[in-house]
C-alpha cells in the first residue's frame, strides 16, 4: 500500500486500496457455503409465525398462535416434558459414570485399551443397529415403554462424549496439585471436590450441555423405543409431519432450534470449542 | 532422635529398579540433602517418604512410627513440589489454609495462622491474591508457608528452587536456611544442584542409579569423597591416571610415566597396593602455579604450558598441559596479587599431596 501511494503521488486522503479479487472471491465462496449450511435450519423459523393453517414459504402475515397452540396442546406439552426428563436424566447418569471412568483411565490397569473401545463403540456404531439391538433387548428386561429404556439408550451416546470431554479436561490437570492435596490430609473424595472438579469445571459443564443436546435431539434410538407414554419431541414432530404439515410443527421445531442454539452459545462461552479439538 | 529411617527400600518401575536398597537415617532438625543427577532415584525416594509411591520392599519409619503402608494424608509430612503445585483456583489464604481446613479447624483459627505464616515468609497482606498473580519467588514462599503451617514431622522439598532465576534462587537459599534454623524442622531436600547442597546441607546423601553411594557433611563430600563417582560429580576435580609404584607406611607413589610421579599420603579410606591402577583427583582450586624458573624442588611439581584461559569474573580458569601429556584445570581467583599468565606461558604446577585423593580404579 505504501508503494502504490508513492507511485500515484496522490495525497493520503484520497488513497484507495486495490481490490484483492482472489480474496473477495474466497470470502464470497465461504459465505455461500455457510448460508447453505445454515439456511435449511433457520428457514423453518419464519414459517412458525405464519397466520395460515398450512406451512408455506414465504409465511403469510405474523402471528404467535402456533406457539400458543404448542404450549397448550397436551400432546405437544407432554412430548416436550418427556424430552426434558429424558435429557436431564441422561445428563446425570452419563456424567455420573463418565467422571469415575475418566479418573480411572488416568491410571494403568489391565484391559484398559479394550475397555476404552467398548465405552466409545456406541458412538461409532450406526444408530439404527443400536436401535434394533435395543428393541430386542429392552422388552427382555421389562423396560419397554419405560423412560429408563430411552435414558439408557441415550446414555450409550452420553457416556462416550462426556468421557472424551472430561478426559481431555483431566489431561490438563497437573497431578502434583492432587498429590499436594493428598499430602495435606485430603482423602480422594475431598481431593476431587476441592481440587480436581474446580479445575475441570469447564469440561464438566460442556459435557453436561453436550449430553443434553444429544439426548434432546436424538431421533433414531428413541423412535425404536417410544410408546405414546414416553413420546419425545423429535418423535412427535415426525409423527405430526406424517399426518399433515401444520405450522405447529414449525413452532415446535423453532423451540428445539432455540434450545440447541442456546446451549451452543453456553458451550462456547464456557470452554470455547477449541478445548474439544485438543 | 531419629526423625526418619529408611530401611533397604526398593522401587521398581516395570522392570527397572528405580531405587535399590536405600537405607539411611535422618536426625531431628537436620537439613538433609538427597543429591544426584536426574533419574538417579532421589525424587522417587522422596515420593516414597511422602507416600505418593508405594515401596516394593523395605520399610519407612517417621519418628519411630512405621508408615510404610500409610497413605500420604496419614503421614503428617509436608511436601513442596518442584513447580510448587499451588491451587490456581484458590486464593493464597485458601492455599495456605487448605491443610488446616482438612483438619477441620475453625475458620478464625485458620485465618490467624495463615496471616502469621505469611508474616514468616515475608508476604503479609497477600491473602486474597491468586497464585497466578505472584512472581516465581513469591509462589515459592507461599508453597513453603503452606507446608510449614501444618507443623509437619518432616518437610520434604523436591527441587523447590530450580524453577527460579539465579538471583531469586540465591536469595531463597539463605531464606530457607534461615527459616529452617528458626523453626528447627527436619527437612529432606532433593536437588541435582551440588552448590545448593554444599551451601545449605547439614548432611548430603549422594545417589546414583537408584543406589545410595555415600552420606556425609558437605565438607566430607567435597574434600574426601569415598567413591570415584562422588569425586567426579562434586566440585570440579582434575583426574590423573597412574599406577601405584611404591607404598610406604605414610606415603604412596603414583607413577604416570618413566620420569614423573606423584606422592600421596596413605589414606585409610582408599587402601591401595603396589601395581594398582589408580585415579588421583585434585580440586581445581587447590592447584598452585609457580614460575617456570622458580626454584621449587621437591615432589609433585610438574612442568606445563598454558593452553587456554577462560575469564569467569571471580576467577580465571586455566587449562594447562602437563609434560606428562595430561591437561589439568585450575581456578585462580582474580585477586590483584595473583600472578598473571598468558596463553603459551610455561610454568610449574604444584599438586599438593594433602589435597590429592587417590582412588583405585574399578576392574
Amino acid at each position: 500500500m505504501q508503494a502504490s501511494e508513492n507511485q500515484s503521488g496522490k495525497p493520503s486522503g484520497s488513497r484507495q486500496m486495490p481490490i484483492d479479487w482472489p480474496d473477495v472471491g474466497f470470502k464470497v465462496f465461504c459465505f455461500v457455503i455457510l448460508a447453505y449450511l445454515v439456511l435449511p435450519v433457520i428457514m423453518v423459523i419464519p414459517t412458525a409465525f405464519t397466520e395460515s393453517v398450512r406451512i408455506t414459504f414465504p409465511p403469510q402475515g405474523f402471528s404467535l398462535k402456533w406457539f400458543q397452540k404448542f404450549f397448550t396442546n397436551p400432546l405437544w406439552l407432554n412430548a416436550f416434558k418427556n424430552s426434558l426428563i429424558i435429557a436431564v436424566s441422561t445428563c446425570v447418569i452419563s456424567i455420573g459414570l463418565a467422571i469415575p471412568t475418566s479418573l480411572a483411565f488416568r491410571k494403568r490397569f489391565p484391559g484398559k485399551f479394550t475397555l476404552r473401545l467398548i465405552i466409545l463403540m456406541p458412538w461409532f456404531v450406526p444408530e439404527i443397529l443400536i436401535g434394533i439391538g435395543l428393541l430386542m433387548f429392552v422388552p427382555k428386561i421389562g423396560l419397554y415403554g419405560n423412560y429408563l429404556s430411552v435414558i439408557i439408550a441415550h446414555t450409550l451416546w452420553g457416556l462416550p462424549i462426556s468421557f472424551l470431554i472430561i478426559s481431555t479436561g483431566l489431561n490438563s490437570v497437573d497431578p502434583a496439585l492432587e498429590e499436594a492435596a493428598q499430602t495435606m490430609g485430603s482423602n480422594s473424595l475431598r481431593v476431587f471436590f476441592e481440587v480436581t472438579a474446580p479445575l475441570i469445571k469447564n469440561a464438566l459443564v460442556s459435557a453436561v450441555l453436550f449430553c443434553f443436546v444429544l439426548s434432546f435431539n436424538e431421533f433414531v434410538m428413541s423412535y425404536f423405543l417410544c410408546t405414546p407414554d414416553i413420546m419425545t419431541l423429535p418423535i412427535n414432530i415426525w409423527s405430526m409431519l406424517r399426518t399433515g404439515f401444520s405450522p405447529i410443527v414449525a413452532a415446535s421445531s423453532t423451540v428445539v432450534i432455540l434450545i440447541t442454539l442456546g446451549e451452543l452459545v453456553l458451550i462456547s462461552r464456557f470452554i470455547g470449542f477449541q478445548t474439544l479439538y485438543k | 532422635m531419629t526423625a526418619l529411617q529408611l530401611e533397604k527400600i526398593d522401587k521398581y518401575f516395570g522392570k527397572t529398579k528405580a531405587v535399590d536398597g536405600v537405607s539411611l537415617e535422618v536426625q531431628e532438625n537436620e537439613m538433609f540433602f538427597l543429591l544426584g543427577t536426574s533419574g538417579c532415584g532421589k525424587t522417587t525416594t522422596l515420593r516414597m517418604i511422602a507416600g505418593l509411591e508405594q515401596v516394593d520392599g523395605g520399610a519407612i519409619r517417621i519418628k519411630g512410627r512405621d508408615v510404610t503402608r500409610l497413605t500420604p494424608q496419614k503421614r503428617q509430612i509436608a511436601l513442596v513440589f518442584q513447580n510448587w503445585a499451588l491451587f490456581p483456583h484458590k486464593t493464597i489464604r485458601d492455599n495456605i489454609g487448605f491443610g488446616l481446613k482438612m483438619q477441620k479447624q475453625p475458620k478464625t483459627d485458620i485465618d490467624a495462622q495463615v496471616e502469621n505464616m505469611l508474616q514468616v515468609v515475608g508476604l503479609p497482606g497477600f491473602e486474597d491474591r491468586l497464585p497466578g498473580q505472584l512472581s516465581g519467588g513469591q509462589q515459592q514462599r507461599v508453597a513453603l508457608a503452606r507446608a510449614l503451617v501444618l507443623n509437619p514431622n518432616l518437610l520434604l522439598l523436591d527441587e523447590p528452587l530450580s524453577n527460579l532465576d539465579l538471583n531469586t534462587r540465591l536469595r531463597m537459599r539463605s531464606e530457607l536456611v534461615e527459616v529452617h534454623r528458626r523453626l528447627g524442622l527436619t527437612t529432606i531436600f532433593v536437588t541435582h544442584d551440588q552448590t545448593e547442597a554444599l551451601a545449605m546441607a547439614d548432611r548430603i546423601a549422594l545417589m546414583e542409579d537408584g543406589k545410595l553411594l555415600e552420606v556425609g557433611t558437605p565438607h566430607e563430600i567435597y574434600e574426601s569423597p569415598h567413591t570415584e563417582f562422588t569425586a567426579r560429580f562434586i566440585g570440579e576435580k582434575n583426574s590423573l591416571q597412574g599406577t601405584v609404584s611404591a607404598v610406604s607406611d605414610t606415603e604412596q607413589q603414583v607413577r604416570f610415566n618413566e620420569d614423573s610421579y606423584l606422592s600421596v599420603p596413605v589414606s585409610s579410606k582408599h587402601p591401595v597396593q603396589e601395581g594398582d591402577r589408580v585415579t588421583v583427583f585434585i580440586n581445581a582450586e587447590k592447584i598452585r602455579f609457580f614460575k617456570a624458573d622458580a626454584d621449587t624442588g621437591g615432589d609433585n611439581y610438574f612442568q606445563g604450558t598454558v593452553e587456554n584461559i577462560m575469564y569467569l569474573g571471580t576467577s580465571n580458569k586455566y587449562s594447562v598441559k602437563l609434560q606428562t601429556g595430561e591437561t589439568i584445570v585450575h581456578d585462580q581467583q582474580t585477586t590483584q596479587d595473583a600472578p598473571k599468565y598468558e596463553k603459551g606461558d610455561r610454568l610449574q604446577v604444584h599438586l599438593d599431596p594433602a589435597h590429592c585423593i587417590c582412588i583405585k580404579e574399578k576392574q
